[in-house]
């Protein structure tokens, strides 16, 4: 409950990790669905990844808020969303490239959020 | 009182019936056929039908789609999949499936082949199927890498007798060189054609047959004749079945007439220069137009160094004798595989006030060469030019190839040069490779040490050909700009090197009696990038009558792991265009499975949708009960991509 809560709190991360599992769910519907034009491809596969490693980035930050760690994930993920919309550029998934704006937005207001204080 | 307005009622209604059958007549009448693999004899790949403009096809919906069932991309059969048996063991694999059909509608039905050998009869605007016929055939790639079939031919008696079967019918070959013939409206056997409606083209297969002649082209059907050809594999020894043309009685199979393109000197020592693709008919002039291939092997000469003059060349037979009228041969000695591989487009020029009767044939060179299809004499001129010499030793080079300078090739005569960023990402490769490769420009001879060869065996053009509007003369032609590495291995050397075998794409061919094996490639860095700068595929336009180029842009996109390329490096594309009376293109053909409508005028893409996979034969343009369809066979073809289908899919406007 104290992590979930934990993620709530910080409505940033909620909506990278909610945006990038919408992102994995488009992807993995793309890549079984034979009318998509990149069912099976590689390319999807790497989207299902890095959507995946995207929503585990979210849930750390929302528990993070200060240290190395949290600066590493910070820069992790948007490195993340850009890699990710580029290829979802080039798959022809506009979906996928929505979601990531979505995603890029939560880490915004995550960055930017007014820090907790500390006890 | 009553009766008044009962009669008045009854009167209405009979009124109505008659009016309504009436409307169907009409409409019956309206239907416009595709009767042909190519539209029509003429190889023009046009229509006449106006229905779906520039203005509207933006509109184009899914009318219908059918899945045959008869796809393979390799490996264990499926589970309940209609099968056969096997010929090695009970769990051989299937080969992969290449399904280059162009589907027929002719008496009111969608009829297609498939790469399991079947036909499909399918309603014209649902797409239900009416009756499937199974050959039986053998699925085991005898003669060719994959399971292949272009399509189905259809014949009717001049005056068909309802009562009677078989008054029309439908026609499909098979790899083990097998002819069937079944009722267009029954798909039951015509046991008047051969054996139980099946003729054996193999019991002709009397010179050096080492595999079947594969019927994977329908036949071409004109009067009372079959006209049949063969593909097989000329990679693979020195000598092969020399080629031939049968001509065959639509009834009952019997045969007529063999064309030879080889003499028997030559077809001792050589063999094949066979007629693997689509032929055209002048019904005016009673002339056949072959597009003859190249004599085996593929890559090397030294056992033929005489002169085949039947050899990749476009050729003008006599309908009822299969006498050779003219020839022209597009390439001297071939040892580049460049078969001829598609009909000629048959077209009435108006030029410098006269009208020419004209033929267009494309080529894997690049060239169109615009010949007077009475003489085979050029409409525009073309040239000997010096080539470079062989430098493998048995080898001979022709000192001089024919050269087309007008209408301009659809590429260029050198190679397009080390494409930066392939470079890059590759450290080097490409540079590296290109610097080690003979590269003399067009008609570099294949090498001991590799040579660059641009345009390959690949095209080019390939085997769609163009199509072209007879009312103003505009030719169009889609085509790759692929570069490929020839490289001659000796004897001794080849079995320890030929780890993979020879697929559609390349790999390693014995050529076996002869003193060399060989390697293709196509030019691509180790990630899989071309090493060629793009465009790697695009469509032109050209104005017959002055054999200008009227655009030229690329078309459709790479695909790679999923991965969508910029548009404007084009594709790769197997697989030709159609014209429509309304001033429309409708083509598939390219790498990313996509099918679009070009504007005729521009080359400008003004609707395109996603198939399963690549379209890669012509698309049928019909008409039935007033409405215009355009149908695609989405099957897909290795030398673009592993995607394969089975979907065979039709556009139209919403109602």
């Amino acid at each position: 409950m104290t992590k979930i809560s934990g993620i709530l709190d910080d409505a940033g991360a909620a909506l990278m990790v909610l945006a990038s599992l919408g992102g994995l769910i488009v992807s993995i519907f793309n890549y079984f669905n034979p009318d998509s034009g990149i069912a099976g491809e590689p390319g999807t596969l790497l989207v299902i990844a890095s959507t995946i490693l995207l929503a585990l980035f979210g849930m750390a930050l929302g528990k993070l808020n200060t240290g190395f760690l949290r600066s590493f994930f910070i820069v992790s993920s948007i490195l993340n969303i850009a890699g990710t919309s580029f290829a979802g550029y080039l798959l022809h998934s506009q979906t996928l490239v929505i979601l990531m704006l979505v995603s890029f937005l939560g880490w915004i207001l995550h960055v930017f959020r007014r820090r907790r204080a500390f006890a | 009182m009553v009766t008044d307005v009962m009669w008045t009622k009854y009167l209405l209604s009979a009124l109505s019936v008659v009016a309504l059958m009436a409307t169907c007549g009409e409409l019956r009448a309206q239907s416009v056929e595709w009767s042909t693999y190519n539209g029509d004899l003429a190889a023009q790949k046009y229509s006449p039908l106006k229905q779906i403009t520039p203005q509207n096809v933006g509109n184009l919906t899914v009318a219908w789609r059918t899945h045959t069932g008869d796809v393979s991309a390799g490996g264990p059969p499926p589970s309940g999949m209609h099968n056969r048996p096997p010929a090695t063991g009970p769990q051989a694999d299937l080969p992969p499936t290449v399904w280059s059909a162009t589907p027929l509608f002719v008496n009111d039905t969608v009829y297609l082949g498939t790469p399991f050998y079947r036909i499909f009869a399918l309603e014209p605007d649902t797409g239900k199927v009416k009756w499937s016929y199974d050959t039986d055939a053998v699925l085991e790639a005898l003669t060719q890498p994959d399971l292949k079939n272009r399509g189905v031919a259809y014949w009717q008696a001049d005056a068909p007798d309802a009562a009677q079967a078989c008054q029309k019918r439908i026609y499909i070959g098979t790899m083990d060189a097998k002819l069937h013939s079944v009722d267009a409206d029954t798909g039951k056997p015509c046991a008047d054609f051969g054996k139980d409606g099946v003729v054996d083209i193999n019991q002709w297969n009397v010179e050096n047959a080492k595999w079947p002649l594969s019927i994977l082209q329908p036949p071409t059907v004109y009067k009372d004749f079959l006209f049949v050809g063969w593909a097989g594999k000329d990679w693979a020894d020195a000598v092969d079945p020399p080629g031939t043309v049968f001509a065959l009685d639509a009834r009952t199979g019997a045969l007529r007439w063999t064309f030879h393109a080889l003499d028997a000197a030559d077809a001792a020592k050589s063999g094949t220069a066979n007629v693997w693709a689509s032929m055209a008919v002048d019904r005016d002039r009673n002339l056949l137009f072959l597009p003859v291939s190249s004599p085996s092997p593929n890559f090397f000469g030294g056992n033929r160094l005489d002169a085949i003059s039947l050899g990749t060349s476009v050729t003008a037979l006599d309908v009822d004798t299969g006498k050779v009228v003219w020839s022209r041969q597009l390439v001297h000695h071939d040892i580049w595989d460049l078969d001829t591989n598609s009909a000629p487009t048959l077209i009435d020029i108006q030029k410098d006030g006269a009208t020419i009767p004209a033929l267009v044939q494309t080529s894997k060179q690049g060239f169109l060469y615009v010949l007077n299809r009475e003489t085979g004499e050029p409409v525009y001129p073309i040239e000997e030019r010096p080539f470079p010499a062989s430098t493998v030793p048995g080898e001979k080079a022709s000192p001089t190839q024919p050269y087309v300078p007008l209408p301009k090739s659809v590429v260029e005569d050198k190679w397009p040069g080390v494409f930066g960023l392939a470079d890059i990402v590759s450290f080097g490769y490409c540079s590296r490779t290109a610097a080690t490769l003979r590269d003399e420009g067009r008609f570099t001879p294949p090498s001991l040490e590799g040579s660059l060869v641009y345009p390959g065996t690949i095209g080019g053009i390939e085997w769609g050909g163009g199509a072209v509007d007879p009312s103003s003369g505009t030719f169009v032609v889609n085509y790759s700009s692929a570069v490929q590495i020839y490289k001659l291995i000796p004897r001794a050397d080849y079995d320890r090197a030929a780890t993979v075998g020879g697929l559609e794409t390349g790999g390693f061919f014995p050529m076996t009696g002869a003193p060399y094996g060989v390697q293709l490639t196509t030019f691509l860095n180790p990630l899989g990038m071309p090493c060629w700068k793009p465009p790697y595929g695009s469509i032109a336009a050209y104005d017959l009558k002055t054999g200008k180029q009227l655009w030229d842009v690329p078309f459709g996109q790479v695909q790679q792991y999923g991965f969508y390329m910029p548009e404007s490096w084009g594709s790769i594309t197997l697989g030709g265009p159609v014209i429509t009376a309304s001033g429309l293109i409708f083509i598939g053909a390219s790498m990313d499975s996509m099918v679009r409508a070009l504007d005729l005028a521009t080359g400008k893409v003004l609707w395109k949708s996603l198939v399963s996979a690549p379209a890669v034969a012509l698309p049928a343009v019909y008409e039935y009960k007033g409405k215009q369809y355009v149908v695609f066979a989405a099957g897909g073809n290795s030398i673009l991509t592993p995607k394969v289908s089975d979907e065979i899919i039709a556009f139209a406007l919403p109602n």
